[in-house]
């Protein structure tokens, strides 16, 4: 293609756009393409530790070698995981969304302010804090749902355990999609919605024909950003409940605890990066499969309306 | 322009040195324990100043037992300081693999000594970690170390020698196959020690009815009971410990067979005892918990008498093996060899530490030390002068490995039979989803053959 | 009075968000002012007395003053750096001045949709010998990439071309052209992009986890990090050395608030 012209010496452009281009290329896609690569070889993560070409051994363990109801269990989690993450983040960051738009309710700015605070937080502070609420022996809420006379272990029961986690991921990012969301609303120009009145709709038709469907290409950001977020999400896992509890671990949590034993407990062994970069590469083909299925059948939808 | 193009390179490579600088000589760090060394030292040609690098875990009499060993180290050779950086028990491997991986270590130490190795009955079994580290260099071969011949021979021989050459000294052993006791508690209900598990579901059943949780363990750090609990039990129960892991592999036993199951029965038991919610303490809070009362047993090794006495130096305590048909009373310690000391031997200071592993193989320096540590000796003719060590000393006549050191289980083992092979923590009881130990055992034997099948 | 009772409801949603929000936070912070004793006995009482030395006492546990150096450091290093690579590399390729621009935007925007480069990029700094060194540590979080990049690029077309041909009438130089010129123009989408990308710096646990295992070199996170894994047994403190990890979060938010939201909003609509 043809530049276009300019009287800045061609040299300092490239000067200028080097560095970007070198730290993407070392440290963005090589690595990226080199973990299909390690994939096949049984490097540790140790250095003079010799490694060798293992060919598909790493994929013949993963599927076949690892015991099968632990690997469908970890598929499950997984989609369990990302399931209910995108459904009821999304769900909830719509409603706020909502509920901060109309200008009946007065503080908003301090409730959208409140809302969003969790991802300036941090995936440690917003772990720690909510081990500490959801402590099972006589935390906060154990007592409360004590005085019904229920019990839960929360983080370590392995019903509620994953549970948890979805609820603490949650917390921490649904202010972002809410945001977004927000933001969406408020570009729906009001002059639609005041052509509504005119014709008498009701609230509800406001919601389905002009909302929804003006809203629609930012929800659809939302769910894909929370698909692929909670697809590669691993941070709220390995930091409340380990890599020890099969109850919780996700393909993403399975990399990190294979690759570097991230709060893994004494039993670990050699950090298998070999290993785990071929489970990278599983959870890269899913994400893949994933974002398929979902544009699929969000292009079905589009067709329809 | 060129001039700020110029100020930008020169921006960066500051910032660069500056970041480069970062670690590499940790000589700026203070150290943790010992004086900074002045330049003038008779005794050595080299006296330039030295900072060892070590890494340990967290257990604080450990770490206090080092700082101690340092200054003593530090006192004799006054250029010599030391840094140890600590992280929690869980946490260790990732740092033992990191910063032998940056070759930033002088000294390591061992969790255990060089232990479960595959043998020929486990197949496909995956090296531990020790052994990739020997095979990679990172361990100083010190066979022709003069100062090893003050050390137990078996010692050397059994824990800290691989293929024929010793790369590390042990410097005490563990037992971990039982419980601490409240003294007075069991003073109060008139119990003794139990040498048999019938008299020990008296002791657990009375407590229970008269409303005292009988036993708490650290059960959110997985280990204390899955490892330390299971090993205990274990090794009450089964005469040949070596035999019954062979016998898994081949098929002979099986942990649905007639004797397992009565294993089971000893493990609903247990957990029948357990404080409800322990799966949600941690290791570090157990002992709080134990000497405030609130349960009258805890699950633990003996490595942790120094933290009891730590909380409360008036609490009376004891410890006992869990008992049961393997021998008569008193039951014997199974434990492990512990600490072990090894020398990264790409360290540009192997010299020193070398001095500093001499120094420790001096019995008027290893006996303080071992006393610090509440390990029992592995240097002959050395007497402990630990209060607690010594009196187990009638329990510690035939002293040997535990569960946790026999039983390997296959690469890629399901949940249900991996590690020590009795996961109880699965059951409903301790927050898991399997029902009854039953199931648990049908579910742990079918882990079992399906993993041994998948084989090549 | 239908309005009255959707108001009603609404209020009611959003009293219950707000508590699921706040609460952890306040209890957090109930906790750090108890002693170890008074926690253990009843974790949902109010603290009697405030016992703020809690917070000395976590904050040199923790050797939090240190590490505070440490994040900072990060953060300004980090951020000023994929700044200037963003907006160096935005500059050409939104104005279309470089043949291949398309092709060099292409290879960023691959970048997102390529298998994680965790491992390897593990294996290059530890084959570099720079495992727990600042630099191997920063390398990870520098890049030119990413929603700041999108961001820069749509903002720059709304700058006017005739800026650069001012510019070069008047033999400015390119560097110094976008130092005094278009920096300074760009100001709120560089505000918020930096305020975003220092948080995500400033916030980092996992890359100090995997490269970091020296404690002069830990980031006020990982500082953290340890401080829960050594001493368990005092939550007070635990919450109270929290709490200071969490402090200068909250009140810079309070106060960059507005840039932040507008940063992410800014990004979402671009891509």
């Amino acid at each position: 293609m043809q530049a276009v012209k300019t009287s800045f010496k061609k040299s300092s452009l490239v000067l200028g756009i080097i560095p970007a281009i070198f730290f993407q290329l070392f440290m963005g896609v090589g690595p990226s393409l080199a973990t299909f690569i390690l994939s096949f070889t049984d490097i540790t993560g140790v250095k003079g530790v010799p490694w060798k070409w293992v060919g598909l051994a790493n994929y013949r363990e993963l599927f076949f070698q690892q015991n099968h109801r632990d690997l469908i269990q970890v598929l499950k989690n997984t989609v369990t995981f990302c399931v209910a993450v995108t459904v009821i983040q999304n769900f909830i960051a719509l409603f706020i969304a909502l509920a901060l738009n109309s200008k009946m309710i007065k503080g908003r700015s301090f409730y959208r302010a409140v809302v969003f605070m969790p991802s300036v937080l941090g995936v440690l502070v917003t772990s720690l804090v909510w081990l500490c609420v959801l402590n099972p022996l006589d935390g906060p809420v154990a007592k409360f749902i004590g005085l019904f006379g229920l019990k839960s272990g929360f983080f370590t029961s392995a019903n509620t355990a994953l549970a948890c986690c979805i609820f603490t991921q949650i917390w921490m990012a649904m202010g972002h999609s809410m945001v977004i969301n927000l933001a969406g609303l408020q570009s729906i120009p009001n002059e639609l919605y005041e052509a509504g009145a005119i014709d008498g709709a009701s609230g509800s038709q406001n919601f389905r024909y002009i909302t929804l469907p003006l809203l629609w290409p930012t929800l659809n950001v939302n769910i894909m950003l929370a698909i692929i977020g909670s697809l590669q999400s691993f941070q709220v896992i390995l930091l409340t409940t380990g890599g020890r509890n099969m109850a919780t671990q996700t393909l993403a949590a399975r990399v990190m605890f294979f690759a570097f034993n991230i709060n893994s407990g004494s039993g670990a062994g050699p950090m298998r990066q070999g290993y785990g970069a071929a489970w990278a590469m599983f959870l890269f083909v899913f994400i893949l499969i994933a974002t398929l299925i979902y544009y699929r059948s969000v292009q079905r939808r589009d067709d329809a309306i | 322009m060129k001039k700020l193009l110029a100020i930008l390179v020169v921006i960066a490579l500051m910032f660069s040195m500056a970041a480069c600088g970062g670690s590499k000589k940790p000589a700026d760090a203070p150290a943790t324990s010992a004086p900074q060394g002045s330049s003038s030292n008779n005794e050595e040609p080299k006296a330039e100043p030295v900072t060892l690098r070590m890494i340990t875990w967290v257990q604080e009499s450990n770490e206090r037992a080092i700082a101690d060993l340092n200054a003593k180290f530090s006192e004799k050779y006054p250029n010599v300081s030391f840094v140890v950086d600590t992280v929690n028990a869980n946490d260790y491997p990732t740092l033992q693999n990191t910063r032998i991986s940056a070759g930033d270590v002088d000294i390591i130490t061992n969790l255990s000594a060089f232990d479960t190795l595959p043998q020929e009955w486990t197949r496909g079994a995956d090296m531990p970690a020790w052994v990739t580290f020997i095979e990679s260099g990172a361990y100083l071969d010190i066979t022709d170390q003069p100062f090893l011949k003050n050390w137990d021979e078996n010692m050397i021989k059994n824990a800290v020698s691989y293929k024929g050459r010793v790369y590390g000294i042990d410097v005490g052993a563990v037992g971990f196959n039982g419980l601490f006791y409240n003294k007075d508690i069991f003073e109060q209900y008139g119990f003794e020690e139990p040498g048999t598990w019938a008299e020990f579901e008296v002791i657990c059943n009375t407590l229970k009815d008269n409303g005292i949780t009988p036993i708490t363990v650290g059960g959110a750090d997985s280990w204390p009971l899955t490892s330390v609990g299971v090993s205990g039990m274990v090794g009450a129960y089964e005469t040949d410990m070596n035999e019954f892991a062979k016998g898994l592999w081949t098929g002979t036993r099986k942990f649905t067979d007639e004797k397992t199951m009565g294993l089971w029965r000893r493990f609903e038991q247990l957990v029948s005892w357990l404080e409800p919610n322990c799966m949600s303490i941690s290791y570090g809070d157990a002992p709080g918990r134990f000497v405030a009362g609130k349960a009258a047993m805890m699950i633990d090794g003996t490595w942790n008498a120094g933290a009891i006495k730590d909380l409360d130096p008036n609490f009376r305590f004891g410890y006992f093996p869990f008992p049961g048909d393997v021998d008569g009373k008193p039951n014997q310690l199974q434990g492990k060899y512990d600490m072990q000391f090894n020398i990264y031997a790409k360290s540009p200071n192997v010299d020193w530490c070398l001095k500093y592993l001499e120094f420790l193989s001096q019995p008027e320096v290893y006996a303080p030390f071992v006393s610090a540590l509440g390990f029992f000796p592995t240097m002959p003719g050395v007497q402990t002068d630990n209060e607690f060590v010594n009196s187990l000393a009638d329990k510690n006549q035939r002293f040997g490995l535990a569960w946790e050191k026999y039983i390997i289980a296959p690469k890629g083992v399901g949940q249900y039979a991996a590690g020590q092979c009795f996961n109880i923590n699965l059951l409903e009881a301790l927050g898991g989803t399997v029902k009854t130990v039953d199931e648990l055992a049908q579910l742990a034997q079918q882990d079992w053959d399906a993993a041994l099948a998948a084989i090549q | 009075m239908k309005n009255f009772g959707i108001k009603f409801l609404i209020y009611l949603f959003i009293a219950i968000i707000m508590f699921v929000y706040l609460f952890p936070l306040f209890y957090a912070f109930n906790t750090s002012l108890k002693t170890k004793l008074e926690y253990m006995s009843d974790t949902t009482s109010i603290a009697k007395s405030l016992h703020f030395e809690n917070y000395v006492q976590a904050f040199k546990k923790a050797n939090l003053s240190a590490y505070v150096w440490n994040s900072i450091f990060y953060m300004v290093v980090c951020t000023t750096l994929s700044m200037l690579m963003a907006v160096f590399l935005a500059f050409p390729v939104s104005r279309g001045y470089l043949k291949y621009g398309k092709y060099i935007f292409g290879l960023f925007v691959i970048g997102m949709f390529l298998p994680d480069g965790t491992i390897p990029q593990f294996q290059l700094i530890l084959k570099l010998g720079l495992y727990n060194t600042r630099l191997g540590y920063m390398l990870g979080m520098i890049g030119g990439g990413g929603i700041p990049l999108f961001v820069y690029l749509v903002f720059i077309k709304g700058i006017p071309k005739e800026f650069d041909e001012a510019a070069s009438i008047d033999g400015c130089g390119y560097f110094r052209f976008m130092f005094k010129i278009l920096i300074p123009l760009m100001k709120p989408a560089i505000a918020s992009m930096s305020i975003i990308t220092a948080i995500g710096v400033w916030n980092d646990i996992i890359r100090a986890i995997i490269y970091l295992s020296s404690k002069e070199l830990y980031p006020i996170t990982r500082g953290l990090y340890v401080f829960q894994g050594q001493y368990q047994v005092d939550m007070p403190q635990q919450m109270a050395a929290l709490i200071m990890v969490a402090a200068p979060l909250i009140i810079a938010y309070a106060f960059l608030q507005r840039y932040i939201v507008e940063g992410i909003v800014a990004g979402a609509v671009k891509s």
